[in-house]
């Protein structure tokens, strides 16, 4: 069963559009929602979480709307944002008490517990907190109750390695029984791409690469040579070649391999090489978006 | 039980788990009957994603290592179960081949390199 | 029942500017009942009502200032409809106003000590004064909802500051002209001072009505906004 489902969702602003999202993201899944900045992926994750509405196109979480239960709906999202969201002024305990009154799934006790394991003070002001007591504040909060999508917008930008492990930990624990899911947007991608599931890549708005992570990470090559060894149908299969001053690299499609000559080197790529590459493509004059 | 991921290695993830699970399976360090961590517990523990792990999970299974049941979670097989028998058997002639190859490179009689064989055989012999 | 949950949150958010409304309206009106209540200046007891509503008004504003953008994060992801929301908001100048009021009528209690004698008069005018200014929260509230959403302090500051102006000179005029010079106003005046009664009741019924709908129009005008 889908715990999300993204469906044919545009979101129109003035200078901006985010144009045909779908996707779906089955229950016990992570998903990497991964762009440049301003490709649109906070955009994607408010309106998953409703704090926008979409212009065309409906989000299901858990098989309903927001617009049919806007209670339920948000009862069984936990979100982490980019930005600090609990006002300066307030202490934890403001936080606990506030909790207590809008979740019906929240556990006061649960959270005490994981607020003294991480050492968040109960009576300091969250604008005191470091950044990473912040996240952990956040993350305490959502993992109090009883949630199905846990939705992260860079939450793990400007951790220290040391948290990040420690997120990273949290969220596997958190789809460990099969239930429930993750979705998280970053442009970091190197320490969370061993663990998400589905990588989901939007450029501009645009979607362009959606798979598995596994398929996306065997279905490409990343190729470097010179330049002159690359012939003309190699030189129309390659993605996003990057020049300088000995060589290139690029990406290239693994169906495509018989075209490689042997002065070629090959290796596997990362996701982040994947990613750099397609900009770079998207970038290039006269050539025309690849979009899926 | 031991599974290292090398970031590293030219092995995608999902096959890495593979190779050290079989491995361990084919040594005896995993012994046959012994029920592996389930797909989502592993992933946990060795943080990576769930697919690979499923990957590598059914990938051994298609291989004949382990059978995946319903509730009981992946029991790794025995190891006369012909097919692993098949594969092993497949190991010996691919390191065969590899001597005789590297025999014929040199130009060696083949009556010197099947006593190389039978000495081996004897020092083996020996060790046991 | 979310929406008084709601109003926590901005008591909390605003506590720091919250302490202060009190205690000035505490201090002023001490002040103002020392002052008037020897002398030929004497001051009614409606007028010492008057100055801590002025307060009220001026501070029922503070949550929409309170509000950062980033804030979004945790308060529109509360499991609650626009409706909790907007009625907590309004709930939060309600109660900012009955606060001030009582303090009012704390004040008027120890200007009795001091020797004044209380007029039904007086009470009339208190409740005019009560439904004006719930009128006032109102209209700054329906403002901030319909147009305050993009604007800087200035603007918040000028919907902070112009209606309680209003409120308390030309309350404060009214009232005094009223209670102390019915003879020097129109016999129009003497009228109106003859059904204070009802005007009062009146006023009030007013005010709840607009109220009311007044929250109907910032839910809707809410749901609608998007960012």
């Amino acid at each position: 069963m889908e715990l999300l489902e993204v469906r044919g969702v545009s979101k129109h602003y003035k200078d901006f559009s985010l144009e045909n999202i779908n996707f779906v993201l089955p229950k016990g899944y992570i998903m990497g929602y991964v762009g440049q900045n301003g490709a649109g992926k906070t955009t994607t994750l408010n309106l998953i979480t409703n704090l926008c509405k979409c212009t065309e196109g409906e989000i299901y979480v858990d098989g309903i709307t927001c617009r049919e239960d806007e209670v339920r709906y948000k009862e069984c999202i936990g979100y982490i944002g980019d930005a600090f969201y609990y006002p300066p002024n307030f202490t934890v305990k403001n936080i606990c008490g506030i909790l207590k009154n809008f979740y019906t799934t929240f556990s006061v006790e649960k959270f005490n517990e994981l607020t003294h394991k991480w050492k968040l003070s109960d009576k300091m002001k969250v604008q005191d907190f470091s950044r990473g007591m912040r996240v952990k504040l956040m993350f305490a909060a959502v993992l109090s109750r009883d949630t199905k999508l846990l939705v992260l917008d860079e939450a793990t930008n400007g951790l220290d390695p040391v948290v990040r492990a420690e997120v990273l930990q949290l969220l596997q624990d958190y789809i460990a029984d099969g239930e429930r899911s993750v979705i998280f947007s970053t442009h970091i991608l190197s320490d969370l791409e061993q663990i998400a599931d589905y990588i989901y890549f939007i450029d501009e708005g645009k979607p362009i690469l959606y798979d598995t992570k596994d398929e996306l990470l065997e279905n490409y090559l990343l190729v470097k040579g010179e330049r002159r060894a690359v012939t003309p149908q190699l030189a129309k299969e390659l993605i996003g070649i990057a020049d300088n001053a000995y060589g290139f690299e690029a990406i290239l499609g693994s169906d495509k391999a018989a075209l490689l000559t042997r002065e070629m080197h090959f290796e596997k790529p990362t996701i982040d090489e994947i990613v750099i590459h397609y900009i770079k493509d998207r970038n290039e004059p006269g050539k025309e978006s690849q979009a899926i | 039980m031991r599974i290292i991921i090398s970031n590293q290695s030219e092995l995608p993830i999902y096959a890495q788990i593979k190779e050290q699970l079989k491995e361990q399976i084919l040594n005896g360090q995993i012994p046959e009957g012994s029920t592996l961590p389930s797909i989502r517990q592993l992933a946990k523990e060795v943080g990576v994603s769930v697919i690979t792990t499923t990957r590598a999970y059914s990938d051994l299974e298609a291989e004949g290592f382990i059978a995946t049941m319903q509730g009981k979670g992946s029991v790794v097989l025995s190891k006369d179960n012909s097919m692993v028998r098949e594969r092993y058997l497949m190991r010996i002639e691919e390191g065969l081949t590899g001597a005789i190859e590297t025999a014929r490179v040199m130009g060696l009689p083949d009556e010197e390199l099947s006593g190389i064989f039978q000495n081996l055989l004897h020092d083996a012999a020996d060790k046991t | 029942m979310k929406a008084i949950h709601f109003t926590k949150i901005d008591f909390i958010k605003t506590k720091q500017q919250m302490w202060f409304a009190p205690i000035i309206m505490l201090i002023v009106t001490v002040i103002m009942v020392i002052n008037g209540s020897s002398g030929e200046r004497a001051y009614n007891a409606a007028t010492l009502f008057f100055y801590p509503v002025f307060i009220a008004i001026v501070f029922s504003t503070i949550p929409f200032g309170a509000c950062r953008r980033e804030d979004a994060g945790f308060m529109l992801m509360l499991p609650a409809t626009t409706r909790d929301r907007v009625v907590g908001r309004f709930l939060y100048g309600i109660i900012m106003l009955l606060l001030a009021a009582a303090i009012g009528e704390i004040c008027i209690a120890g200007y009795m000590v001091l020797g004044y004698r209380l007029r039904p008069m007086d009470l009339f005018v208190c409740l005019i004064g009560f439904s004006v200014a719930l009128l006032l929260v109102v209209v700054e509230y329906v403002f901030l909802y319909l147009f305050g959403e993009n604007q800087g302090p200035q603007m918040l500051s000028l919907v902070r500051m112009i209606p309680g102006m209003c409120y308390f000179f030309v309350g404060l005029n009214i009232s005094s002209k009223l209670m102390e010079e019915p003879g020097a106003v129109a016999d129009a005046v003497a009228t109106l001072i003859d059904h204070l009664m009802s005007i009062s009741i009146a006023g009030v019924a007013v005010s709840i009505i607009v109220l009311v709908a007044a929250i109907e129009l910032c839910v809707r005008v809410t749901e609608k906004k998007d960012c």
